[in-house]
């Protein structure tokens, strides 16, 4: 894997991922979900991409640097936090794009939808019951005269 | 260059909502049809919901933007000239693949908007004309809804019951009955029971990602295997290049490019386009020959213009309690027309409709849905996503979109497909009448959530990724200088070609429109079959 992220920024992107999505509520924050190999994939889907999420990361290192002379990984939520906005505010694109994936490869993971109430796999083929369409509901409305109307011939 | 021996009677482009439809009715009348697809077979056991992490592929391979999907069938669209996005489905069975199958028909009026209120123009055919279009068509989708609407004239009785609305759906009645506004059970070209060899749909929800049962009415599962058992004849994976014309000016065939690429030619009598609002205009743009060199149909300079998109609002209703809003449907429930027809006090002409759809899926509450509002990151992410997932309805404003000349489609000078066909550019602006319509509409839905119970509303003035509506780009009108086809659908400078997507639409109404285009093409083969008996 790693044709984009190299295993020497996992530990800083799990730590970024845990930001976005922190854990609570029973839900696993993003980084500890296994979103890696898929958030890879899709940084790599073009040249540009490619670029623009290597220089994002790397600036994200060097945003960390310059503000507390640490590594991102090491700070505590409220630095790190400091570091991503101004993240979002120097590279708007790339931020909106980093936290548009992370949000589609969370909330379809396996391991999240059960907490959602939803199947861990598919909707099909169980599909959902729900109650027949009650026409007493109409009741009214079916009194209701018809108000289209209708053009002259 | 491969030239096919066999000149066939009908040729047909496109093989999704009014392509099936037109070429079935052929079929069935024994004449000799056939269709190119571009796209191919989808393969409904591999559809999206049949998959875990299905909610994520309605933003990659299944996403309904072309631009953003990028599969082989598809074609860019230049669109940095639009604030809505052009969405489509490129396969056997077209966006219908894709669609929600929310299925009203266009209303009455909205054939004689001119006559009734001084805009736009009227069609040359009206509602009475293709009521019995609408019905064989209902019959062949399969439709489940409540005969009675009286917004209505009258309908016979739907195929299957109303699909049930849920614990979000009544709330929503409830909203509506409180403040005496009209609404009813959605029409639905999804079935509630079994029908005419279909399975009844199961509630599952992510109906636009493909139904993988064949509840939902898609053309690959409605018309198409009937219209191959009598005798049609399908080609995939073959996109038209141009439409050839003889020197009498009539179009005598098509080329195209067959799946490896090769260019191909098929002769043909008469031509049929059915490739939607964009593709239509697109491939009479590319069709340029000595005789037609702006373009095939086009010497008044109308073809890609009048372009109509619907543009859509979006409000949703915030709930204290939890609504099941991701059973059932996800774009069917219950519609409103209580706004629908022209009221001078508004301050605007025509109206709108209310869809009342589902709730979000979990990936799209994340992103804020159509409206695009993503929900914020951090300490309040997980707040902010508990309080909306399975908690909001969503109810779109869908506008009545009059046409103007300056919406339009053109050929782009840089941009192509991979067969290194020229692609299109999209040029729309939104018009006065259609935002103060809209805003119309946007206060009424808060008033109508704030009935129903809703504790916030989230409000989407306009949503971009909505163009799900493709028409007026080769209007219908008796007038050649006013419209590129006449009542029968055939082009009025070219007597042996016939257009019938949405592009012949004269106006789009405020409802989606498949219903209409596809009783629009049914007429219109039907006009045709009884001209080769009368031959």
């Amino acid at each position: 894997m790693a044709r984009v992220f190299e295993p020497g920024t996992h530990a800083l992107l799990r730590a970024v991922l845990n930001r976005l999505i922190p854990a609570g509520n029973q839900f696993p924050g993003a980084g500890d979900v296994e979103l890696l190999p898929r958030l890879d994939e899709a940084a790599g889907a073009s040249p540009m991409a490619i670029r623009m999420y290597v220089d994002g990361v790397q600036q994200i290192t060097l945003e960390s640097e310059r503000r507390y002379q640490r590594r991102f990984e090491e700070l505590a939520g409220a630095e790190q936090d400091s570091v991503l906005r101004a993240i979002d505010q120097e590279r708007p694109v790339f931020f909106e794009s980093l936290l548009r994936q992370v949000y589609v490869l969370y909330y379809s993971q396996p391991i999240v939808m059960p907490l959602l109430g939803l199947e861990a796999g598919s909707p099909q083929p169980a599909g959902h019951a729900l109650p027949p369409f009650d026409p007493a509901l109409t009741r009214a409305m079916g009194q209701r005269p018809p108000f289209y109307r209708r053009p002259p011939q | 260059m491969t030239t096919s021996k066999d000149r066939v009677d009908v040729l047909v482009i496109g093989a999704g909502a009014s392509g099936a439809a037109f070429t079935w009715r052929l079929a069935q009348a024994g004449i000799d049809v056939r269709c190119l697809e571009q796209g191919g077979w989808t393969d409904p056991s591999a559809y999206p919901a049949t998959t875990p992490g299905w909610d994520a592929r309605r933003h990659t391979d299944f996403h309904p933007d072309p631009n953003y999907r990028r599969l082989r069938a598809d074609y860019p669209v230049d669109v940095s000239e639009s604030p809505i996005d052009p969405l489509m489905y490129n396969a056997v069975g077209g966006s219908t693949i894709h669609w929600s199958a929310h299925f009203p028909r266009l209303r009455p009026s909205d054939f004689r908007v001119r006559s009734l209120d001084g805009v736009a123009d009227d069609w040359p055919i009206r509602y009475e004309d293709l009521e019995p279009y609408f019905d064989v068509n209902d019959r062949m989708m399969g439709v489940s809804g409540l005969a009675g609407d009286p917004a209505y004239p009258a309908k016979p009785p739907r195929q299957t019951v109303p699909i049930p609305l849920g614990v979000l759906g009544e709330r929503m009645v409830r909203g509506f009955d409180a403040l005496g506004w009209h609404w009813w059970p959605s029409d639905s070209a999804i079935l509630t029971q079994p029908y005419n060899g279909r399975a009844a749909c199961n509630n599952c929800g992510p109906c636009d990602l493909g139904c993988p049962i064949g509840a939902k009415a898609s053309t690959d599962v409605t018309y198409w295997p009937k219209a191959l058992a009598r005798g049609a004849v399908l080609v995939t994976g073959a996109r038209v290049r141009e439409i050839t014309v003889s020197p009498t000016g009539r179009a005598d065939g098509v080329l195209y490019h067959d799946e490896t690429g090769a260019l191909r030619e098929q002769k043909a009598r008469i031509v049929v386009l059915a490739c939607n609002g964009i593709g239509t205009p697109r491939l009479l743009l590319n069709s340029r020959s000595p005789r037609f060199p702006d373009g095939l149909a086009n010497g008044a300079g109308l073809v890609g213009r009048n372009l109509m998109f619907h543009p859509y609002a979006s409000v949703r209703g915030i709930f204290e309690e939890r609504l099941d809003a991701f059973k059932g449907p996800i774009g069917c429930s219950i519609i409103s027309q209580e706004f629908y027809e022209t009221d001078a006090a508004r301050g605007f002409v025509r109206g709108y409709s209310f869809q009342v759809a589902r709730g979000l899926s979990p990936v799209a509450t994340a992103l804020g849905g159509s409206g695009n509002q993503l929900i914020p990151w951090g300490a309040d992410h997980r707040r902010v996503f508990d309080a909306r997932w399975d908690h909001s309805v969503f109810l779109a404003v869908i506008g009545d979109d009059l046409p103007e000349a300056h919406n339009r489609v053109v050929l782009d000078p840089a941009l192509t497909d991979a067969d290194g066909i020229p692609a299109p550019t999209v040029i729309y602006t939104l018009s006065d009448n259609s935002r103060r319509l809209l805003d119309h509409g946007i206060a009424r839905a808060i008033e109508v959530f704030r009935a129903a119970g809703a504790i916030d509303v989230v409000v989407s003035p306009l949503l971009r990724s909505a163009g799900w509506h493709l028409m007026g780009t080769a209007r219908m009108g008796a007038d050649p200088r006013r419209s590129i086809v006449d009542a029968d659908g055939r082009c009025h400078e070219v007597p042996n070609l016939y257009i019938i997507d949405g592009s012949v639409m004269t106006t789009g109404g405020a409802v989606n429109p498949t219903s209409t285009i596809q009783a629009v093409a049914l007429r219109i083969a039907d006009r045709l079959v009884r001209e080769a008996r009368n031959r």
